[in-house]
């Protein structure tokens, strides 16, 4: 029986302001390199790091991964595309990390085998740099049972897929006499099946990079056995939970009351992007929107509401400037019911709106 | 704006003056014609440079002259030369100087929206540059900064309304590019930036597509009308073929309905004549019984002596028709005897007789002599033996008779007669009948009698037995009266059935009841089927030959829904594009509404403050000469012709003055450049100028150029 344990996407030295972050991401590849010691092998299917690691981040990353080599375990790498420098090549440092192996021919692949219990492994791999084309794995030996280790894209309908990566096709796949394709650079868990066997996986991040990985994230843990995939289980490893909520202003009368429906779901393991949409009744209070800042780890708002045109006007009627007098005759002018017929508020609240946000980028200037 | 020195050279005039100016207020005194209202006004044109519109001096008064101006701008310090008309230049002055702009005069014309644009996205300061300087023009800036000396008659020395009304109505500039944005799209015709907004050239372009599409429209509907008439004759007779189709259906259910009607009247009929058969059959069972009732009855009557015969009785009157058959057999026998006798007899009694009486012949013929005989004796003998003859003949026939009528067979016959009649006699009593006085032929007719009746009896009781042979039995009787009832219940049945079915048909045509109607309602039916079948196959022809040409026509039919959707999308794009203008429009009214207000209020506040000026320069002195129409005039840059000179110079002075309050308040520290404010003024005017400059100061940069040094001490005087 051999197993390895998968992982991929960690996106180390990420600055993008996403759900997660660094602190969060090196305690998840520290669970992931616990949980890999009880396995023979651990796979990291690219993108550990996210551009050139840091002197700091590498070291970090060097102090986790040598408990794996006093341990006599090996980390096998295929690099990702954020792995891969201006020369093509994979960064340095990956080649300087303990305990790893990394898979550097982007022509011909690289080999890794082990034996275990009467179990003859293969492991292939090529790194994410150009030509960027599935492998040619002219060499397996037939007895091994063949692990592909890469980080690219499975292309079964022909859609338009990165420049940037490797891509499957489903012919690719067939003729590669390959029996289990350990894959990276999908951030959502995935598996594929033929004939009723597993035949491949993409672990997914182990940390969200964006909002849209939510809930929580995978390492795989595969167990080979006789020459087939015997057991493929997930295990949770996140640090943070990324979730993503779209609210309709319609369903809330008051800040409040979306302060309150929003706050319902604080905690400090999760970050939330909330998306305003519709027509909105009441006016946004800041205060409210900082004290959700600090409720959960990382908090965005994104507001695409459109107010009513009662709220740009009690939104601005109290400028002291051109801004507030038009907002008081707008004021005026709707409590006498002198808006003409046929214009509809929602029109006039949506026309200005739009103006708004294309010409004003601040509250107003002047005294206002 | 702070101007924090300058450095001037004009052949003649000014040879590299070096002028520092105070922060508050600066006192630059020269004799008359010593460049005083040149470098005054050569200061506005040079950092009011970049503005657009026309400047204070004209290109002339450049020639030979260097102006560099140094002032501190939003906080950082500039330097700005103007080489007379060679060049012009902007620098930043920090650590160390750097250039920001440079332009040369000769070769550089300014199209003043592309340079701003290509200023603000060029050189790090030129968003602040292009926002100041696009805001307003240079004459702009001049009105608010520069107060020419009463003498000049330029066109400085009134105040820009358009300036003002930027400065102080539109002072939320984002928003009131908003207001701009929208005059422009909606009065001049500008394209829309925002999603939301609609241009007249946006609607002008989609009326276009409209009359593009519609005019499309027409032409397809132009080759579609000869395609739609076919289609529509097509429709047409496809309809009416359907619609015969539908008759026929219709008629043709109506016929299954006549058919079901005379199935079931024939079903009626039969069960009709079942049941009248099987009525028949009761009756006939019932007159049967009462025909055997009869019979019997009449038995009873005519024959009681026949009724309750046992069966011996029954096997005597047997045995006494066998005995009767034999005693009838024994008497015809008896009686064939006797008649053979008798007939014998007689034959005899003839021989006996004819002999008697030819012997008596012969005798009388004799005796008369008519035969005549010989002798008497003979004659006695002739006669006696005649006679003797006769007599023997008698006697011998009388013996026959004897002998016979004592004959064994005669009285065995006899015997055989009485025996049977004896044995009759006491059948006859057995069975009750008293018979007296026998002899043959009472017997025989008794007898005879007695037969016949019992015959008539037997006949009858055969006739009865045949009869109660040819009754049914009670069961039969009974199944016969169920059947009956069956049978009229399926008539009950089947009659409403019918009239359920005649019901339905509801057909006036079908008043008669019979199946003969019924047939002939069928027969009217089908004969309407027919004709119909025959229009149809005559349509089917005329749809043939339309498809056939419809077929042949090149007119692409998918193309007129494709353009008539089109249309309607243009035509719903266009609804909703007029109502956005609409609330464009009603958006502009209520902008400039803001605006016309706002003005009037700000106008209100700026003429009230010029007037409190003016009234503290004048000491009030023409409180009542003048009224708030001046002001108002000289705000929208008009004078009234008959004012003195001096006192417009002094509502000039008043005015700018006092926008010094509103330029502070809305963001705008200019300097206030005045040329010669003390010309016509006297000493206590002057005192009062000067109390006010110095209120001024304390909010924006005062330059005075006067020609005497008016106050000692006041401000930082710099001599030209």
């Amino acid at each position: 029986m051999f197993s390895f344990l998968l992982f991929s996407d960690l996106h180390l030295g990420a600055t993008e302001y996403g759900p997660s972050d660094d602190e969060n991401r090196f305690e998840t590849l520290k669970k992931i390199i616990r949980i890999g010691m009880e396995h023979d092998l651990i796979l990291i299917a690219g993108d550990l790091f996210h551009g050139k690691p840091s002197p700091e981040n590498f070291s970090k990353v060097e102090k986790i991964f040598s408990d794996c080599e006093k341990n006599g375990k090996k980390i096998l790498i295929a690099p990702g595309e954020h792995e891969i420098g201006d020369d093509n090549k994979p960064y340095a440092e990956l080649f300087n990390l303990p305990a790893c192996v990394v898979f550097s021919n982007s022509i011909k692949g690289n080999e890794f085998f082990f034996d275990k219990d009467g179990e003859q492994i293969c492991i292939v791999g090529v790194p994410s740099s150009s030509p960027r084309l599935f492998p040619i794995i002219d060499k397996i030996n037939k007895k091994h049972f063949v692990i592909g280790l890469f980080h690219g894209e499975v292309n079964l309908d022909q859609q338009e897929c990165s420049p940037n990566t490797i891509i499957f096709t489903k012919n690719d796949i067939i003729k590669s006499g390959i029996d289990f394709f350990a894959l990276g650079h999908v951030h959502q868990f995935k598996a594929f099946k033929h004939k009723n066997q597993i035949i491949g996986v993409y672990a997914g991040s182990p940390e969200p990079f964006t909002f849209q990985e939510k809930g929580d994230r995978f390492a795989v843990s595969v167990i080979v056995q006789n020459n087939h995939v015997s057991n493929l289980k997930r295990i949770a490893v996140n640090s943070i939970v990324a979730e993503e909520c779209v609210f309709s202003c319609i369903d809330f009368d008051s800040m409040q009351k979306l302060f309150e429906a929003i706050e319902s779901r604080a905690s400090k393991r999760k970050s939330l992007r909330v998306i305003l949409q519709g027509t909105r009744h009441f006016l946004i209070d800041t205060e409210s929107i900082e004290k959700l800042q600090n409720s959960f780890f990382r908090f965005v708002w994104e507001d695409l509401s459109e107010p009513s045109l009662e709220m740009l006007i009690a939104q601005f009627r109290g400028y002291k400037c051109f801004r507030g007098d038009f907002f008081n005759r707008l004021s005026e002018e709707l409590k006498e019911g002198k808006i003409p017929m046929g214009i509809e508020k929602e029109d006039i609240a949506r026309l200005l709106w739009s103006l708004m946000r294309e010409h004003c980028t601040r509250a107003g200037d002047g005294q206002c | 704006m702070l101007i924090i020195r300058c450095n001037i050279t004009r052949h003649g005039i000014f040879e590299n003056k070096n002028i520092e100016f105070d922060k508050e207020i600066t006192v630059v005194v020269g004799r008359n014609n010593s460049g005083k209202t040149l470098l005054s006004k050569s200061l506005i044109d040079v950092i009011f440079f970049l503005g657009n519109g026309g400047f204070l001096l004209d290109g002339k008064a450049w020639d030979n002259m260097y102006v560099e101006v140094h002032c501190i701008w939003g906080g950082k310090q500039y330097k700005i030369v103007r080489n007379n008309g060679k060049l012009f230049s902007i620098s930043s002055l920090g650590d160390k100087e750097k250039s920001i702009l440079s332009l040369d005069l000769k070769t550089a014309t300014i199209e003043y929206e592309s340079f701003y644009s290509s200023l603000a996205q060029n050189i790090p300061e030129g968003q602040i540059l292009t926002t100041f300087f696009s805001r307003f023009d240079k004459r702009s800036y001049a009105s608010l900064c520069y107060i020419p000396s009463a003498f000049d008659n330029g066109t400085s020395s009134v105040v820009s309304f358009t300036t003002l009304k930027k400065i102080f109505v539109e002072d939320d500039r984002e928003f009131c590019d908003i207001y701009n944005h929208l005059k422009k799209i909606v009065n001049e015709k500008h394209q829309s930036c925002s999603e939301y907004c609609v241009s007249e050239s946006e609607i002008e372009k989609l009326n276009k597509e409209l009359k593009e599409v519609e005019h499309r429209i027409a032409i397809i509907d132009l080759e579609y009308s000869k395609y739609e008439k076919l289609i529509r004759e097509r429709l047409k007779i496809e309809n009416s073929a359907l619609q015969k189709k539908r008759e026929i259906e219709l008629l043709t259910e109506r016929r299954k309905i006549g058919e079901r009607i005379l199935e079931n009247q024939h079903r009626v009929a039969d069960v009709d004549i079942s049941l009248n058969s099987r009525m028949q059959e009761l009756a006939e069972e019932r007159r049967v019984r009462m025909e055997i009732e009869r019979l019997v009855k009449k038995s009873t009557e005519l024959f009681p002596q026949f009724i309750g015969f046992s069966e011996s009785q029954k096997a005597n009157l047997k045995k006494v028709q066998d005995y009767y058959r034999e005693l009838r057999d024994a008497n015809e026998a008896l009686n064939e005897y006797l008649s053979s006798m008798v007939k014998k007899n007689n034959i005899i009694k003839g021989a006996v007789i004819s002999l008697c009486i030819a012997s008596l012949m012969a005798v009388v013929l004799v005796v008369s002599g008519i035969l005549t005989v010989v002798t008497p004796v003979k004659k006695i003998l002739f006669i006696g033996s005649l006679l003797g003859f006769s007599i023997i003949a008698v006697t011998m026939l009388l013996v026959y008779n004897l002998i016979i009528a004592r004959s064994k067979k005669l009285s065995h016959l006899r015997l055989r007669v009485e025996d049977l009649a004896g044995r009759i006699e006491v059948l006859l009593r057995e069975n009750n009948v008293k018979f007296s006085g026998l002899g043959m032929e009472p017997l025989y007719e008794f007898l005879l009698q007695y037969f016949e009746e019992y015959s008539e009896y037997t006949e009858l009781q055969m006739d009865i037995l045949q009869l109660k042979n040819s009754l049914k039995s009670e069961k039969e009787i009974e199944d016969l009266e169920k059947e009956i009832n069956l049978l009229t219940k399926r008539k009950k049945e089947l009659i409403e059935e019918i009239e359920k079915d005649r019901a339905l048909l509801n057909d006036s045509f079908l008043i008669d009841n019979s199946a003969a109607a019924t047939l002939e309602y069928i027969f009217s039916l089908e004969k309407k089927i027919e004709a119909l079948e025959q229009e149809i196959t005559y349509d089917s022809g005329l749809l043939s030959r339309l498809d056939e040409e419809i077929n042949a026509m090149s007119f692409r039919e998918d193309e007129r829904p494709k353009y008539i959707e089109k249309k309607k999308e243009l035509i719903q794009k266009l609804e909703e594009y007029e109502s956005r203008r609409e609330a464009m429009k009603y958006l502009l009214k209520v902008f400039e509404d803001t605006e016309e207000h706002r003005w009037t209020n700000i106008k209100a506040l700026i003429v009230q403050r010029s007037e409190e000026i003016f009234h503290e320069l004048t000491d009030k002195a023409y409180i009542t000469a003048l009224d708030r129409e001046v002001f108002y005039n000289l705000l929208d840059g008009t004078v009234k012709e008959d004012l003195h000179r001096s006192i417009v110079h002094v509502l000039m002075l008043s005015v700018k003055i006092a926008l010094t309050d509103f330029l502070i308040d809305f963001n705008y520290p200019l300097p206030l450049i005045l040329d010669d404010p003390f010309l016509f003024m006297d000493e206590v005017r002057m005192w009062h100028l000067k109390d006010i400059l110095d209120r001024v100061a304390k909010k924006r940069q005062i330059i005075v150029f006067t020609h005497i040094l008016p106050f000692d001490g006041w401000g930082k005087v710099v001599e030209l």
